[in-house]
């Protein structure tokens, strides 16, 4: 009789009151997890905030370099005196239609230091072939140089010949067939673009453009100039509660608040970086008390609700 | 009519005010004025500058930045003597001048934006504030460094980042190439890093290379209490800058075959030869030595060996100089007259630059673990050295001798070479560009210059 008391008892209302606790564990729980979520979307978009800090500093370095690349005339002492001069390169290059490196030209006597070591950094690029100006681009056949002009019937002469010298550097003396298509060649279209690849300690960038000339005209950046402008305009270590990290493929390059990671510690938020920091993620640290909020608190509530509850039947 | 005669005088004294404002002094000797006959010869030319007296009135204003490191290993005497050191700089500036300060562990905080410097009182207090603990992202605080002085960059004013490092650049990128290639963009700019490191602990390697690269000083200070002569010595000299962008082109005749300058980043092209230079300073003689080859003179005649044009931005007119100046040479049959004629002040500086290279390739050496090898380079260079010093009695070139057997006699220690590497980088870096006495030598005993026996390590 009194077992069975007992089954009765149990099943209306120890069983019921257990059910709630559970239920309310797994809501708190539940809640918990939502509110991770919308936390991690929150950091997400923070870094991705970031990011658009990160492809303005790309697009204003676009905006301030592409005009070093509208060279018309191709004269190696104003081409050396913009490697020399521009904090933002290392070296200028430029490939004819034929896409030959024509400056700084492979197997010329009298190449600078500095053009020398540009071949040694560059060599996979020049060795494989790759055409990493647009991989499908076609040679244009035929074309009529259209040039919006100005200038006196004298000047335009001076021009001609500043063409032919030109022409006579990038092509050599004895014109070919393709030269004569050149001469009287129209404007493509011009177009620009990045161009990445590994070498030494990371992320090497090209910036280059294809002019009407059909020319290409790449900037090889100071790749530690670049880094350093980046971290230049990311903020200072400042906040105590969280640590946002910058690395590349193979190491961190820079980190900002002070939140103390500890080992092996994941991040509550992670990205990769878009074209041409394609390598770089941005990683986003913080404790885990910060991340879950009072989750710890509502579960130890329910579970001494519960306790309480089941002490009193 | 009056005012005619007044517009003229006016007109004159504005003019006289270039024509004899101060300049550079260029001056090309060679060591060698006078060649045998007959003779195919590689012969050094000394392009010297020195630069003129500073009239303190008129000092160009400065644009500094001071990047101190507040890593953990930085806590205690290390810190304090740093921030000592660094108020005692500040100090010393004017109302024109700008500062920032930026201090770095793990991360970087600029404590004083770019600011000119009317209350240092807000400055001082910034620096006493500094705490030590974390790592050492040293490439984010010269970033944060250059970044403040590029916003009042100014071709008027003089632009230096104060690097102070005692440990391994352990956050961020950290190798010497990578600092290097941030010193090439920098002194494209105008901007030079001068490195301090402190103690034994941090990567000569890496400020050396990140000051030669953008053309500053590299200073050791072994002690924190050197701290303080080491701020004062590289304030010294981003006070009396008189000349930035020193272009010196030097072309040789045709027959004349340039082969190398010593020590220096040059562009050799041809028959020409630039070398670029951020600053010179008051008073303070830099020169480049190139070494040409010189076909065999076959009578006795002159012969044009080099031809230099140099160009700086006069700090004190505000204007671009332009200079320039030409070498030559005699051919003699006469041996005596050959000896005789030897400029013993540009044969000392071509020994001191030769044996700084080899004392370079000791380093190398015994980087690579090869004690022996690095030994005999330093004692045969103690030795050319002991000869040279014979022809050329100097106070120069005994200094060199002591700083050269005091590596001989430490460089196989491992617990001495720690200390020792990061003089010879000092000493090294100081005469190939700075041309000036390095401090970690200064308090060596000095000993008589002699020749040393071969079978003085086994001895030993």
């Amino acid at each position: 009789m009194k077992a069975k008391l007992l089954i009765i008892f149990s099943l209306i209302i120890i069983i019921p009151t257990v059910t709630i606790i559970c239920l309310g564990v797994n809501l708190t729980r539940s809640e918990s997890n939502l509110v991770k979520e919308k936390f991690r979307e929150l950091l997400t978009e923070k870094l991705y905030d970031v990011e658009k800090d990160l492809a303005k500093i790309l697009e204003d370095r676009e905006r301030v370099l592409l005009p070093v690349t509208d060279i018309q005339s191709v004269d190696i002492s104003t081409l050396r005196y913009i490697s020399s001069q521009n904090a933002l390169i290392n070296q200028i290059f430029i490939l004819n239609p034929k896409r030959e490196l024509v400056y700084p030209a492979m197997k010329t006597n009298g190449l600078t230091y500095t053009e020398k070591s540009f071949h040694k950094r560059t060599s996979d690029i020049w060795e494989s072939g790759e055409k990493f100006y647009r991989p499908d681009e076609a040679i244009p056949q035929n074309q009529v140089f259209k040039k919006e002009s100005t200038e006196k019937p004298g000047q335009v002469i001076q021009q001609q010949e500043q063409v032919e010298q030109q022409q006579n550097y990038l092509y050599g003396s004895a014109k070919n067939s393709y030269l004569t298509n050149l001469t009287s060649s129209t404007s493509v279209k011009p177009e620009s673009g990045w161009y990445t690849w590994y070498r030494g300690q990371g992320l090497n960038f090209i910036l280059w453009k294809r002019n009407e000339s059909d020319l290409i005209v790449g900037l090889e950046l100071n790749r530690a100039r670049l880094i350093s402008d980046i971290i230049a305009a990311l903020p200072d270590s400042t906040n105590p509660k969280e640590l946002i990290v910058l690395k590349n493929a193979s190491s961190e390059l820079y980190r900002w608040g002070q939140y103390s990671l500890s080992e092996d510690e994941v991040p509550k938020a992670q990205i990769s970086l878009n074209v041409p920091l394609q390598s770089w993620q941005l990683c986003y640290f913080t404790s885990d008390a910060v991340f879950t909020g009072n989750y710890s608190k509502s579960l130890m509530f329910n579970y001494a609700f519960g306790g309480i509850i089941l002490i009193i039947l | 009519m009056n005012t005619k005669k007044l517009t003229i005088f006016t007109a004159a004294l504005f003019m006289s005010f270039f024509i004899y404002a101060d300049q550079v002094r260029l001056q090309m000797v060679t060591p060698t004025p006078v060649l045998e006959i007959g003779k195919k010869t590689p012969i050094y030319v000394k392009v010297s500058l020195t630069g003129f007296e500073m009239k303190k009135t008129t000092r160009a204003p400065v644009n500094v930045s001071i990047v101190l490191d507040k890593s953990g290993s930085m806590s205690g005497d290390k810190l304090e003597k740093a921030k000592l050191a660094a108020i005692e700089a500040v100090k010393r500036l004017q109302k024109n001048d700008i500062i920032s300060i930026v201090a770095y562990d793990s991360g970087v905080r600029v404590l004083v934006p770019a600011t000119k410097i009317s209350d240092p009182g807000q400055v001082i207090s910034a620096i006493q504030e500094l705490k030590a603990s974390g790592g050492t992202a040293l490439f984010a605080g010269v970033s944060k460094g250059a970044a403040e002085i590029r916003k009042f960059l100014a071709k008027e004013a003089v632009s230096r980042v104060i690097l102070l490092s005692d440990g391994q650049a352990n956050e961020g990128p950290k190798t010497p190439a990578e600092l290097g290639e941030l010193g090439m963009s920098l002194i494209k700019e105008g901007i030079s890093v001068s490195t301090i490191g402190l103690g034994s602990g941090y990567n000569e390697d890496l400020m050396s290379r990140l000051a030669s690269k953008s053309d500053g000083n590299h200073l050791f200070a072994e002690t924190p209490e050197k701290l303080i002569s080491a701020f004062n010595n590289e304030f010294g000299d981003v006070l009396s800058v008189i000349a930035q962008e020193v272009v010196c082109k030097i072309t040789c005749p045709a027959g004349i075959r340039p082969i190398r300058i010593l020590g220096r980043d040059a562009d050799i092209r041809g028959q020409q030869v630039t070398v670029q230079m951020n600053q010179l300073y008051s008073n303070q003689e830099k020169f480049i030595m190139l070494e040409v080859e010189v076909p065999a003179g076959s009578s006795l005649t002159t012969q044009k060996i080099a031809s230099c044009e140099l160009s700086y931005a006069n700090m004190e007119t505000n204007v671009t100089d332009r200079l320039s100046s030409e070498l030559s040479i005699r051919f003699s049959n006469d041996q005596k007259q050959v000896a005789e004629a030897i400029n013993k002040k540009a044969m000392i500086a071509s020994v001191t630059l030769e044996a700084t290279l080899r004392n370079e390739e000791a380093m190398a050496l015994r980087d690579q673990g090869k004690v022996k090898e690095a030994q005999q380079v330093l004692l045969m260079n103690c030795n050319i050295i002991n000869k040279k010093l014979m022809l050329c009695p100097s106070p120069e070139l005994k200094s060199q001798w002591n700083a050269n057997k005091n590596d001989l006699d430490n460089i196989a220690d491992s617990s001495k070479y720690l200390i020792q590497r990061k003089k010879m980088k000092e000493q090294n870096r100081a005469n190939i560009y700075n041309q000036k006495e390095p401090q970690a030598y200064k308090d060596l005993k000095q000993e008589k210059p002699q020749e040393i026996q071969a079978d003085y390590l086994q001895k030993k």
